[in-house]
């Protein structure tokens, strides 16, 4: 295990691959309560009214500034996570397939090693993107509750271990890094936008709407009880990362 | 030891390996010949466990790759045709993973990079990027990495096709010495090489084996002492002379001018021409026989 997850970590440098994550996350951490508190004057003046017209926006408050961080981390931050695990299996197994499976290799270890940098890398750049976030929020619209930040950011980082699983499943089931990529946002829009149409509150939504409720410090609304979406969330990473290794053990000898 | 029994490959209803049946006695170093497309890589790929048959068994140092796949692969030192590896890693990074992934522990994983480093000529590049290697280069690279572990059987795919000719001298003698030890398994389009190393070759013709055994076994029971082939070198004036002055009288006496005579021992090309010949005769006579492979290339010297 340690052998290919210093090879994981090497890899993850030298290709520069922690660098559209940190700069993706972090980006939008501090964008959004910039944006937040800026929208008001940028729309009075991009917009060409007619004189005397009133725009009442109200201010955006901590709870929705934070809760927008998780809502564009979970649009511009999915297709940065896509970017780079989409070819973390598949093109290595493009590229040296032949040595690497003539070789011993204990898929449990290469698989762990894999999520699990990737998984560090993308978790403590979504933190620090939403700590810089919570930093501004403090600054420019109000004072954060940090453990409220610290809940959120939890759960988040839960919901990042699930995509996170389902990019490098559809990696180590083509070798096509584009398909893969292809593939792993086909599942993600479908456990994200269609499955919550006849499986509401549960699951992925359901993870979501947790994230949501701790933010504005609401009562958790949904009808199944507040552990449900954590421990389906859990279950579906674990089941996603251990499906990896019978698929790749059937397709090393396919290769 | 290598042993293929009744070994049948099928790529949907393309049959590219037909019950191939062959053995590489231990501690031997034997050919695999073949003409392009005709099954080779393919057997090598099944040997390390990339492929898998469709039919029929096949045992490594008496270890069947059915059932023991991962044990086998313990055993198995294989060089791909297109040796590619992580270009990001250094050379020596790259065999402190290959060593560490056969089971050399971590901290001996280093002294074993530069062993093999230096047994492969590559000591001076050993902090180079991989992906800053020529072709030879990474041939070399993938050579050290098979043999990395120490395993008791070498399986090459064509070991040379990127290397100058002094790198195929070398890398022959190093073959040579390791064959005293280890049982090798190679592919090469190089006749002249394979006579030169090898002990014994397996020759295959459209996905099945038409020829087998160590070499004096094989040239001796074709028969024949000497062929007319024509083959060219170059010599020096002197020795034209006394080859005119000895032979010209007899040469002359049949027809024949003396500049263009040359004669030679029967060797391995002119053996395997022959199985390849006698494929395609046997083939034109059974058609339905031997439908394997897809060979379109020629073998060179």
């Amino acid at each position: 295990m340690a052998t290919w997850f210093a090879k994981e970590v090497q890899e993850m440098v030298r290709l520069g691959r922690w660098i559209p994550l940190v700069a993706v996350y972090l980006f939008l951490g501090i964008l959004q309560p910039i944006t937040s508190k800026l929208m008001p004057s940028i729309l009075g003046s991009a917009t060409n009214l007619p004189k005397g017209t009133v725009i009442h926006i109200p201010p955006a408050t901590v709870d929705q500034v934070l809760y927008g961080i998780i809502g564009q981390y979970n649009q511009l931050g999915i297709l940065a996570l896509i970017l780079v695990g989409m070819g973390m299996i598949a093109g290595e197994r493009k590229l040296v397939g032949e040595w690497l499976w003539s070789k011993p290799v204990n898929l449990t270890h290469y698989v762990l090693a894999k999520y699990s940098v990737f998984f560090l890398v993308a978790a403590l750049s979504s933190l620090i993107g939403l700590g810089l976030g919570a930093y501004y929020t403090t600054q420019l619209i109000g004072p954060v509750d940090w453990n409220i930040l610290w809940q959120g950011a939890v759960l988040y980082v839960l919901y990042q271990a699930f995509l996170i699983s389902v990019i490098l499943l559809a990696s180590a089931l083509v070798t096509s890094a584009s398909l893969a990529g292809g593939i792993a946002l086909i599942i993600i829009v479908f456990v994200n936008v269609l499955l919550p149409m006849v499986w509401q509150g549960h699951f992925v939504a359901g993870l979501l709407q947790l994230i949501q409720a701790t933010f504005s410090q609401t009562a958790w609304s949904g009808s199944m009880p507040v552990w449900e979406p954590i421990v389906t969330n859990l279950m579906g990473t674990i089941l996603l990362i251990g499906l990896q290794i019978p698929l790749l053990a059937w397709r090393k000898t396919s290769h | 030891m290598i042993e293929c029994k009744a070994v049948s490959m099928k790529f949907g209803a393309f049959k590219a390996i037909d019950h191939v049946s062959f053995r590489v006695p231990s501690e031997n170093c034997y050919g695999f010949l073949g003409q392009n497309g005709a099954g080779k890589t393919t057997i090598l790929r099944m040997l390390v466990g990339l492929l898998r048959p469709t039919q029929g068994e096949i045992f490594i140092a008496g270890h069947s790759l059915l059932t023991e796949r991962e044990q086998v692969k313990r055993l198995c030192g294989y060089l791909p045709q297109r040796p590619e590896f992580y270009p990001w890693l250094s050379g020596e990074e790259f065999l402190r993973l290959s060593a560490e992934l056969v089971g050399v522990p971590a901290r001996q994983a280093k002294s074993a990079a530069s062993k093999y480093l230096a047994t492969v000529g590559l000591t001076d590049f050993a902090r180079r990027r991989v992906g800053k290697y020529s072709g030879g280069m990474q041939q070399r690279l993938g050579l050290a990495a098979a043999m990395i572990g120490d395993p008791p059987v070498l399986l090459l795919d064509e070991p040379v096709s990127a290397l100058d000719p002094q790198g195929r001298d070398e890398m022959f003698s190093l073959l040579k010495k390791l064959k005293q030890e280890k049982t090798i398994f190679l592919s090469s389009h190089i006749l002249h090489d394979i006579e030169q190393v090898c002990d014994g070759v397996v020759i295959i013709h459209k996905g099945q084996i038409k020829a087998q055994g160590s070499l004096p076994e094989l040239l001796k029971q074709s028969g024949e002492n000497a062929v007319g082939t024509q083959v060219h070198f170059e010599v020096n004036s002197r020795l034209i002379n006394r080859l005119q002055s000895e032979f010209s009288g007899a040469m002359q006496s049949i027809g024949i001018p003396v500049s263009n005579v040359v004669w030679q021992e029967q060797g391995l090309e002119q053996f395997f021409y022959k199985v390849v010949k006698q494929a395609e005769e046997e083939q034109r006579q059974n058609p339905s026989a031997g439908q394997g492979g897809a060979a379109d290339g020629n073998m060179v010297r």
